[in-house]
């Protein structure tokens, strides 16, 4: 989304630049222009925050030592259609419950063969950051067209499945780990079949607080390879079409029967009471706090949804205006790639972070109390350093382990190479990565030759701690480039939490927030699912301590109940069983 | 970052200027708001090192009009580098400092905003751009003191005939508006963007924040009402 620049008297003012073009009526001596003396300008007499941190931050691309040398494909490069610049989903989770964390990659396909696509992939996690490919082995087998993807038990049955959204067939991975071969099942007759439109993003959560994982599914917008939607014009250069003027599809909702097959609540919720919109992504969690979980959308250049959930079971409605969530501050729909969630203001309750394209800021939303949240971006000082790229993947992580959460940003151009560099940028975008710094985030400054001066043209990112130091790494997807692997040096001292309600598909706690009291202060984490963008990291609340020691934490669980827990671990990894009085080590 | 095909221009060799009437067709072009068209008669006269100073002026300015800010940033510099007393070279560090704001360069614009204030110290946009700056910063204080700076230039040249100013005031009393709010002083808050809409009834954006705003001083008719002229506004294209 763009700011406007208006003509004096025919437009509106903004301030993205001259309005009335001052110097330019002078330049063009039309008139004088005044010379009289006036008031010196003055400059900030304070500290604040536009300086970036100078020190380096102990980042190394571990990429070629990992294992995962993989060319994620989302038809070609220089892209021709909007079709191949919204994909790049990546999830992160312990698909054969060994311990280890594993990676699976949906993957894309051409605009040639979008239903015969260059195959999702699985690479199996071995202790440090070394990764094997087990695609073949373990029976997995998916070729659509693969945009988010989404992690859940959605059977039961103790073992993690995907939902791989799609243009084309969404897909539903069954997880048999264990089982004799094959131990992946494409699952076609669970009741998530749906027309095989354009679906984003597919995120579990408990809607209807029944123990097992639903699914909202993000639909983007009506888009036929045969007939692609004619180029247009942006900034007065010619690009391919879309999103705007392109009909949206309507997102689904399906309630999980508890056995892996779905109905269908579209239509009855209230999630389509509203008018289409290009939808991106969603998050799932309780925004409210008010014991129910609710779904928050980010719309490409149209206003957010929150369905906010109501007493009714599968009943939600729409309040992201009333809240002041659909838009940004100035009241401008944003494009809104990318969604995480953090108590940047240690209120207890969660803030909304969101990527956004060029020309706009990313946009941090901070609660203020009652149901409200306000448009804080600039006083956090996360919309300088947004201006110019455009966001993808955003994620909180306390990535200095210092007990404060930063934001990890990647960016990359939707226009090819040619266009982009007359605009002003290249298709290829280096990353930010935001260091809380008292009430601010600020910039750490990249260095030559860094990860974090490297240009790329990310989408998809995931983090988890890869190689046991307590710290977060990051692995990202870049289009039509190979994934790459950010080994982060801090190490320190940190603290893992996971959840655990045995006997249900919401075993892992997602939509619970977990607590963490230390003699130094408060941490809070939501294990939201949907944050990144179309990505899954571990469902874990990983703390940074620094020299605080842990001493007790409260899981607030998804259906509202309390649990309060003493820690007798300085550091390292727990678990907390639900109806357990103490926390085990893992 | 990259900074654009900009770069490409500029390793050409030196050339020469172009003549008057070639400046003044340029001129007419940009007015005529045909950008493409002023750059491709102005690119083969431009130069890096041995500017003409207004040639690169026009030219930035038909790339910062279609909002290519890396594109325009160095012809901008170069500009206001050139020698000589030319028409508009006081113009260069106003533009070149909207063009370092919105690459999210905030040392760069607020020097380039402070540089043409000293040129010009009655234009009230580089105040506001300043306060953009200082907001940018979360130094609320000295941001509302620059919007405050922008919209008292700004009246007074309303007042003095220069109408065409009155959209600069109403988006300064917006920002005001928006860092009053910021700075938890929603009365204050309420108070400006009101004068805003005042002086610009068609102003989307203040409207949303008035909406903001009274909803938070718990007035939720005037709210209301607030939110309808933001609906209206921003459907009648403004």
């Amino acid at each position: 989304m763009s700011r406007s620049e208006p003509r004096p008297g025919d437009r509106p003012p903004t301030d993205a630049g001259p309005l009335a073009p001052v110097g330019f009526v002078c330049l063009l001596g039309l008139v004088a222009c005044g010379q009289s003396e006036g008031p010196a300008p003055a400059t900030s007499g304070k500290e604040l925050a536009t300086s970036r941190k100078s020190d380096s931050f102990p980042w190394t691309d571990a990429t070629a030592s990992s294992g995962l040398e993989f060319l994620l494909r989302s038809g070609a490069v220089p892209p021709t259609q909007i079709l191949e610049v919204k994909g790049g989903g990546l999830a992160l989770f312990d698909w054969n419950a060994d311990g280890e964390l594993d990676l699976f990659v949906p993957n894309g396909a051409s605009l040639e063969a979008p239903d015969m696509g260059h195959g999702a992939r699985l690479f199996e996690g071995a202790p440090g950051i070394a990764f094997s490919d087990v695609t073949e082995a373990s029976g997995l087998s998916w070729s659509g067209w693969g945009m988010g993807v989404a992690v859940g038990d959605v059977d039961a049955d103790g073992r993690s499945d995907l939902f791989v959204a799609s243009y084309g067939e969404n897909g539903l991975l069954m997880n048999r780990c264990g089982d004799p071969k094959p131990q992946w099942l494409t699952t076609a007759d669970s009741g998530l079949g749906g027309p095989a439109d354009w679906s984003t993003q597919g995120t579990f959560g408990d809607l209807d607080l029944d123990g097992d994982l639903d699914l909202y599914v993000t639909c983007y917008l009506e888009f036929d390879i045969a007939n692609p939607p004619p180029r247009t014009e942006f900034l007065g250069l010619e690009v391919f079409g879309g999103p705007a003027g392109l009909p949206a599809l309507a997102d689904r909702v399906y309630e999980n029967r508890g056995d892996g097959t779905f109905i269908d609540r579209s239509a009855d919720s209230g999630i389509q009471d509203v008018d289409a919109a290009h939808g991106l992504g969603a998050v799932i969690c309780d925004l409210d706090l008010d014991g129910r979980q609710d779904i928050y959308v980010g719309n490409d250049s149209m206003a957010n949804f929150l369905f906010r959930g109501t007493q009714e079971p599968w009943r939600f409605e729409e309040v992201a205006q009333s809240l002041g969530l659909a838009r940004n501050g100035d009241g401008q729909a944003q494009a809104t790639m990318g969604i995480a969630i953090a108590d940047v203001n240690d209120d207890g309750r969660p803030d909304l972070f969101t990527t956004n394209f060029a020309r706009d800021t990313n946009t941090l939303w901070v609660s203020r109390g009652e149901r409200l949240w306000r448009d804080l971006s600039k006083v956090y000082g996360l919309a300088a350093s947004s201006r110019e790229p455009v966001g993808w993947a955003a994620l909180f992580g306390d990535y200095d382990l210092d007990t404060d959460e930063d934001l990890f940003v990647v960016n990359g151009h939707v226009y090819p190479e040619s266009v982009a560099r007359q605009l002003n940028s290249a298709r290829a975008q280096a990353p930010l990565h935001l260091v809380r710094d008292g009430n601010r985030f600020v910039r750490m400054e990249p260095t030559a030759g860094g990860v974090l001066a490297e240009l790329h043209c990310d989408r998809g990112a995931v983090q988890g701690d890869l190689d046991g130091d307590g710290d977060l790494d990051l692995i990202v997807a870049e289009l039509g480039a190979p994934l790459r692997v950010l080994e982060n040096g801090s190490g320190g001292r940190a603290l893992e939490v996971r959840l655990e309600q045995a006997g249900c598909g919401n075993r892992e706690g997602l939509g619970g927030v977990v607590t963490l009291v230390t003699d130094g202060g408060v941490q809070r984490r939501w294990l939201a699912s949907g944050v990144g963008y179309q990505s899954c990291s571990p469902v874990a609340a990983h703390f940074g301590l620094g020299a605080d020691n842990p001493q007790r934490l409260t899981v607030l669980w998804p259906d509202g109940e309390v649990s309060e827990l003493e820690l007798n671990v300085s550091e390292g990894g727990v678990v907390v069983e639900r109806g357990a009085d103490y926390v085990r080590v893992r | 970052m990259d900074s654009g095909g900009g770069s490409v221009v500029a390793t050409m060799a030196a050339r020469t200027a172009p003549d008057p009437e070639a400046l003044l067709q340029a001129e007419q072009l940009l007015l005529a708001g045909r950008y493409e068209e002023t750059a491709l008669l102005l690119e083969p006269h431009l130069s890096a090192d041995s500017p003409s100073g207004r040639t690169e002026l026009l030219y930035a300015l038909s790339q910062h009009k279609q909002k290519r800010y890396a594109r325009a940033r160095p012809w901008f510099d170069a500009a206001r580098k050139a020698p000589g007393d030319w028409a508009g070279r006081d113009s260069c560090p106003y533009y070149l400092g909207w063009c370092l704001y919105n690459l999210g360069e905030l040392d760069g614009a607020e020097e380039s905003f402070a540089e043409h204030l000293e040129l010009l110290p009655t234009e009230g946009d580089s105040w506001f751009g300043m306060g953009l700056v200082a907001s940018d910063r979360g130094d609320l204080e000295l941001a509302a003191e620059r919007f405050s700076s922008a919209i008292e230039l700004n009246a007074a040249a309303v007042n003095a005939g220069r109408t065409q100013l009155a959209a600069d005031l109403a988006k300064s009393y917006a920002r005001l508006g928006e860092t009053e709010r910021l700075r938890d002083r929603p009365e204050a808050a309420r108070d400006a963007l009101l004068n805003c809409v005042r002086v610009h009834p068609g102003h989307t954006t203040a409207w949303y924040q008035l909406h903001e705003v009274l909803l938070e001083l718990g007035e939720d008719s005037a709210a209301a009402d607030a939110l309808v002229a933001y609906e209206q506004s921003k459907q009648s294209g403004s």
